[in-house]
């Protein structure tokens, strides 16, 4: 009995805090998008259309958590199969606010080129219990227009 | 290259499901394949118990804890196993498929049992209580009962 209170309260307090968190990410993330938009990354290499000067190797990861109640909708989730839904807005925030990051490290650089973005999984055999803990890094060249 | 950056206007990567509402079919779901494996459990229990052979059944009995308890010193231990012996006679298939034996132990509450393997235990409390030979017949028929029934395994896998 006491037990299920504990897991009862561990849950809700993983899903009022987790989605209040996430809310919060989303609109910061949102924003600075918006502010940063003239900033563009590419998946490719910069075709050379105009000269530019290299700035450096842009670099921006982040690590993330999930919450109580996220990990047990995923595990539940494995048991029946299907979309983790759970896990998608979390990868989906966390690959946001890497490129985001590659961007603010470098706030002079007009376009970034060969953009990569790269997950690994951090602390998965904590105490067997699968705790979900990613870093995601985005990183590229940062490039500006050469000043004639 | 000409580049015009766009903002994300519909996020492909988010499923549009609510949380909570996952929740509630996920949980209805899990237990939903409980209460069928409850239920199919105690058919087949019901559908098997019946046709366990007697070997089978009897090792089936190591399987449970036997408790022990002190026995009393019972100077009418005779009596009681001549009167379970009679109702035996009465019926044969028990006789073939248990060796049941008595144990009288030394409590004062009044109770008796019918433990899986064929050991059927009264207290001294219930030999003190009952009024007649027949009384104590009822018990020890309602013990041999559980037996014929095959009690014990049914409860043990339900």
């Amino acid at each position: 009995m006491f037990e299920l209170l504990v897991f009862l309260s561990l849950l809700t307090i993983g899903y009022v805090a987790g989605t209040w968190v996430e809310r919060r990410h989303y609109a910061s993330i949102e924003q600075r998008e918006a502010a940063l938009l003239h900033q563009v990354s590419l998946p490719v290499e910069y075709d050379g259309a105009e000269p530019m000067e290299l700035l450096g190797l842009a670099n921006g990861s982040v690590v993330i958590s999930v919450d109580y109640f996220k990990r047990f909708l995923a595990s539940l989730r494995q048991f029946f199969g299907g979309r983790v839904a759970s896990y998608e807005t979390l990868l989906d925030r966390a690959r946001r606010e890497a490129v985001l990051r590659m961007k603010e490290a470098y706030p002079q650089a007009e376009l970034f080129a060969n953009v990569r973005i790269e997950t690994a999984a951090i602390g998965t055999l904590y105490r067997n219990s699968g705790t979900a803990c990613l870093e995601v890094c985005a990183y590229g060249s940062a490039l500006r227009r050469r000043p004639e | 290259m000409k580049i015009v950056p766009r903002r994300i206007e519909r996020n492909v990567n988010v499923s549009p499901v609510h949380p909570l509402r996952e929740l509630v079919w996920l949980l209805a779901g899990a237990l939903g394949l409980i209460v069928v494996a409850y239920v199919l459990l105690g058919v087949l229990v019901d559908l098997v118990v019946d046709r366990l052979p007697p070997g089978l059944e009897r090792k089936l009995s190591v399987f449970v804890t036997q408790p022990r308890w002190p026995e009393a010193p019972s100077e009418n231990a005779q009596t009681v196993q001549a009167l379970l012996q009679r109702l035996l006679q009465q019926a044969p298939e028990l006789q073939a498929r248990y060796d049941v034996h008595l144990e009288i132990l030394d409590q004062s509450l009044v109770n008796a049992m019918a433990l899986p393997g064929g050991r059927i235990l009264v207290t001294q409390g219930l030999l003190d209580t009952v009024g007649s030979e027949n009384e104590l017949a009822m018990v020890l028929g309602h013990e041999l009962g559980h037996y014929a029934g095959r009690d014990a395994h049914r409860r043990r896998a339900g």
